[in-house]
Order: C-alpha cells, then structure tokens, then sequence
C-alpha cells in the first residue's frame, strides 16, 4: 500500500472496459483515472452510459476490467477484494434481493454468510426504518422499501466505505430526501460515501468532492466548490438605482440583460469592471456587482459539450 | 465455505419451487404406491366371476375347434422354420388352462426392482428442476450480484450453491426411495407376497437404491451447473425437454447407433447395472427382400457409469470455468 492510495478509499488508473455485442464493440469505460478521499460523501457524476455503473462493478469484482488498475481502501482489486469486502457495502444499480422471501430472511442470508449474528439483522432494519415490514415479502416492497431494505443490507457488515449507483432512481420526493439524508449522516460519521448519479442536484446537495466523467473517461474531479469555482461566471447580479435606464445601455452595448427580483441579470459576460464603467459613463452607480457562479449543471454541460454527449434530465 | 453451503442449503428449502417439486415427488409417490397396490391386490369376486365366465368361453371354443388351431398353428410353424429353422410358435400352449387366467400373485422381491427404477427416473427428474431454479434464479432475478458484494470468491459461492443443490437432494432421494421401500413392502405383504425376499435380494435393492440416490444427486448437480451456463429456469428445462421430445422421441427410431450414448438407456444400465437393448439391423437377403432386425446388445454398467460421470463432470467443469470469468449483471 502506497502513502497516495492510503489515504484514498478508492483510486484507479488507466481503467478500460469493453464490452462486446452483436454491433461490434462499445467501449464502456476508456483509461478512467479516478480518486475518491477518505470520509465524507463523494459524487460520481455522469449522463447515462458514461461508465459509471460499469466501473463500479469492476470496483467490486463482478466486471472484469480489460486493463488498468484499481485500489479500494489501499488493497488491490480485484486481487485482494475478498480481504476488504467486509469493509464495502454497495448497491449496484437497483437494489436486487430474492423476490419470494422476507425483507428479513434476505437479510438473515446475507448476515449468515458472512457469521455476523442475527441480531444485527433486526438492529439494521430498524436503522433503514423497516423494522415493522421485515417480515413482509420483498416482492411487496415499495422501490424506496426496496432501497431502504438495500442500504440495510450494506450496514450488516459495517463498511467503512459505502458504494451507492444512482440510489435514488424511481423514488418520491420523501424517498429521496430520505436517501440523501441517509448518505449524508454516513459521510459525517466518518465513512466514505461513493454516490453515482446523473443528478446533479443529488449530489450537489451532497456531496462533499465529485468526480465527472463521460464517455468513460474522467472530466474533472475536486471538491465541489472548486469543480464549480474552476469554471468562469458567464453572468453577472447587478444592483442600481434606475434599473430601466441601465437594462437599455448594457443591451445598446450588446449585452443580454434582464430584470429578476429588483436586480439586472447580465448574460454573456463576467466582467465587473466592464459593467461598471458603462453605467458609471451615464452617471449610474452600480450598488451591488455578483457574479453568478455556475451551478453544477452548468459545469457539466460544459465540461461534457466538447465531447458530444448528450444532455442529462432536469436536476430534480 | 461451509458456512456457505449450510446458508445455501437454508436457502434451497426456503424456496418454492423447492417445496412444489417436493410435493410433486410426494404425489407421484403416492400414485406408484397406488400402482403397487392396483398390482398386488386380489381379483374382486365380480372380477373373478368374469374371469371365470371368460375362461369358459375360451374352453367352450376349444372343444369345439382346438384340434384344428392346432394343427393350424404347427402348419404355419412349419413355414415360419422355412425362414428361421429355430422358429417356435407354441402350439403346444395354446390350449386354454385356468392357471392362465385370474392373476399372478405380486412378489415383492419381483416388483420393487421396477419400482425403484421408475422411482429413480422421478428423483432424477426432480434433482435437475431442483438444481436448475435454484442457480437459475438468482442470475434471472439479478440476486448474483448482490450475493457476490458479500462474497466475492466465486469458485467458493460456486461450490457452495452445487453443493447444497447436491447434498439437499440427498434428503429428498432418501426419503422418496425408504418410503416407496416401506410402502411397497406393506401393501405387497398384506395383499400378496413377499416370499423369496433373501438378503441377497435386499443387497441388491440397496445398491440399487443407492446408485437411484448418486443419480439424484448428480442430476441436480447438472442441474445446477446448466442453470450457471444458461441463467434462467425456463431455458435450462427448455433444453431438458427439447431433448427428451425430439431426441429421445421423434428421433430415437433413426438414431439407432447412437443408442448407446442416449441418456434414458445410460440411466437403465446405470441403475440395474446393465441394459439390454435392441437397435435395429437392416439388410437385403440374396432375393433382394430389404428386412430389419432387433440384434440384442448389452450396454455395461461400467460404460454408463463413465459416461454419466464424465458428462456431469464436463457440464460442472464448464460451468464452473464460466462463471468464474464471467461478467456479472
């Protein structure tokens, strides 16, 4: 174990993955080099098909990577994973359980197969809130029953680091403050959260660092102040007095401006001083100057636009 | 990894269709036993008296035309040896004699062997559904990979799985078989006989019973293993039924040299340590006449047992190779 990868709980290089199909070849993943921190929530952003359920099945050992090399917390994977196993619970994709039993008999499987008691099965359905339904068939459940039964499963074996792929597809408003409630408790306790999604919202709420990739490559990777902080404000809040008279000499230098709550918006430009000396050459005095940090999908879409890909949906 | 198998085991009889296939068993135990009994009992006294008014018939006919049957019969004999001198017809029997009519008394020692072959085909029949829904189902239902997040050492949740499809069909061969021994033995024993049933016969009974136990087992071994090669139940009992409708049915007649390889015939030798059969020679004679004869042949214990061996062995090997590289989703 190196210092580097020490004091990472997830780092890979040069990772590839390519599946074969009846087309020809897709390249699922193509040289990801990826770092998660020690603690705290971390977002793994990506439209659909940009690698990252893929690489998370490598991470865990049930996708052969074609090259490339992955540490999950300082141990080789897929090499070592039956060593630190024990300390990783995931969910990938949906969360998937065997349909005809109880919440509780999958739980008490899982339990057993790794000797932890059956005690702590009733210990974690109560943690995920079902400790009233675990005797009801899993086929019964609810999608967020069904991912409160799968954050269950991954507290049995107290993991020091949680990987969730997309956890809040297909939940209510309630489920998915639930969800992201429940990373975040997971990342102030101490433990390393992995949160894959294509929302950006999700993890923006979340997340403590992101890493964004598309096409299977890495994009950029920081905490989210910074990912967000590296980009340019394309816009800029403008407080003064005569709002109309300045709204017409900004769009007369060309520059798109509208009114919103009392203040100018100025699109197209990140330039305060520029503003400032127009309006101050008509004797208007600017009260307040903000620029307007892009948000996260911003950032995105434009880190992803020289890559052809495709729009994600609406942050939720 | 015995942790592993004692949980896969818990599993396999927490499962449906682990308990219908069981309940399927104990219904088609209960139908042979029926069978045993509609075998052993007594002809009814209104069964008898037909029998009787039957008999009398047949004896009304032969006192009127019996010496010309006979003669009737040694000359289409003569013919018949034109062909084949050792050609019998035996006219000597056709006489009709009350020994002939009625029923003959069911002896257990004569019968259990028939029973314990169509028993063993039934326990092979449930092994594999057995073996194969069980592996089957969590590829189909995606359970594999979660499974695997707790264990990731496949060759160990591969044991694991056909070693609880194996050792949980031990129980179930063995209960199905003791309780068709047990029954059998009551219903001949009260309604027939069980006369002549020597150690040596119970001996036999016993291998037999436990080479019908091995081929349980090794039926949901394979089972098993296909449910790993073809993921989903339905496909794994496509392919068994595929087999049995068109190779062993439809084609059977026009696979004549392959007799030795087809699994049915493999399973009788197997379990009666050793098989007739009779494939079909045909030929033209010197008169250009095109003819076709069953020539019995001997398909040896020691062949089935290979060839059973080696197909399970093959079919757990590649499975096993399978799953250990492959992506799972």
């Amino acid at each position: 174990m190196t210092t580097a990868t020490a004091e990472l709980a997830i780092s890979t290089r040069g990772l590839r993955k390519t599946y074969r199909n009846r087309k020809g070849r897709h390249v699922a993943v193509q040289g990801l080099d990826l770092d998660v921190p020690l603690g705290g929530v971390h977002g793994f952003l990506g439209p659909n098909g940009s690698g990252k359920t893929t690489t998370i099945r490598m991470l865990l050992g049930l996708v052969r990577a074609d090259s490339g090399s992955m540490t999950v917390l300082g141990h080789d994977v897929p090499k070592q994973l039956p060593e630190v196993v024990g300390q990783v619970g995931a969910i990938v994709e949906a969360p998937k359980f065997f349909p005809a039993f109880s919440g509780r008999k999958n739980l008490q499987l899982l339990a057993e197969a790794i000797g932890r008691p059956r005690g702590v099965v009733d210990q974690v359905l109560e943690q995920a809130g079902l400790g009233d339904r675990g005797k009801d068939k899993y086929r019964s459940y609810s999608l967020g029953m069904k991912q409160r039964l799968a954050i269950a499963a991954t507290l049995l074996k107290e993991p020091d680091l949680l990987i969730f792929d997309e956890p809040t597809n297909g939940l209510d408003p309630a489920g998915i403050r639930e969800i992201r409630n429940t990373m975040r408790s997971l990342g102030e306790q101490g433990k390393t959260v992995l949160v894959s999604s294509h929302i950006l919202d999700e993890v923006e709420q979340v997340a403590d660092s992101v890493s964004i990739i598309g096409h299977g490559r890495l994009l950029a990777s920081g905490t989210v102040n910074d990912v967000i902080g590296n980009q340019k404000a394309t816009s800029m809040r403008v407080g003064v007095a005569d709002l109309m008279a300045a709204q017409r000499i900004l769009t007369d230098g060309g520059l798109l401006v509208q009114q919103e709550s009392g203040l100018l918006v100025v699109t197209g430009t990140s330039d305060g001083a520029e503003i400032t000396r127009r309006l101050a050459c008509h004797d208007l005095f600017v009260n307040e100057l903000t620029p307007v940090r892009a948000d996260l999908e911003s950032v995105f879409l434009e880190l992803t636009a020289d890559e052809g890909l495709e729009t994600v949906g609406a942050p939720r | 990894m015995m942790r592993l198998t004692r949980v896969e085991l818990r599993r396999l009889f927490s499962r449906r269709l682990t308990t219908i296939a069981l309940l399927g068993a104990l219904i088609l135990t209960a139908l042979m036993l029926f069978a045993t009994y509609q075998q052993a009992k007594p002809l009814s006294g209104s069964e008898l008296a037909s029998q009787r008014t039957s008999f009398n018939e047949a004896r009304k006919q032969w006192d009127a035309n019996g010496p010309q049957q006979v003669q009737d019969c040694l000359a289409a004999q003569v013919e018949a040896q034109k062909a084949d001198p050792k050609a019998n017809l035996g006219c000597s029997t056709i006489e009709p004699k009350w020994a002939n009519w009625g029923k003959p008394v069911a002896k257990y020692a004569e019968l259990m062997p028939s029973v314990l072959s169509g028993a063993s085909m039934l326990l092979a029949f449930v092994g594999f559904v057995i073996g194969a829904g069980f592996v089957a189902a969590e590829f189909s239902s995606g359970s594999m990979a979660n499974w695997l997040t707790f264990e990731p050492r496949r060759l160990r949740v591969y044991t694991s799985k056909l070693g609880a499809a194996g050792l949980g069909l031990l129980p179930i061969a063995l209960a199905v078989l003791s309780l068709l021994t047990a029954g059998t033995w009551l219903i001949v024993g009260h309604f027939a006989s069980t006369a002549g049933t020597t150690t040596k016969v119970w001996g036999n009974l016993a291998q037999m019973g436990g080479r019908a136990v091995l081929l349980a087992v090794a039926a949901a071994l394979a089972g098993a293993a296909m449910g790993v090669l073809f993921r989903h139940t339905a496909a794994v009992l496509g392919i068994a039924v595929g087999y049995l409708v068109l190779v062993e049915g439809v084609f059977r007649q026009a696979l004549q040299g392959v007799q030795p390889w087809l699994l049915s015939l493999n399973f009788e030798a197997w379990l009666q340590h050793g098989a007739k059969y009779f494939p079909l020679v045909c030929k033209t004679d010197g008169q250009g006449s095109y003819s076709c004869q069953g020539v019995e042949k001997l398909l040896t214990f020691g062949h089935s047992s290979a060839y059973l061996g080696i197909l399970v062995v093959l079919l757990v090997g590649l499975a096993a190779l399978t799953f250990r590289r492959r992506d799972i989703s």
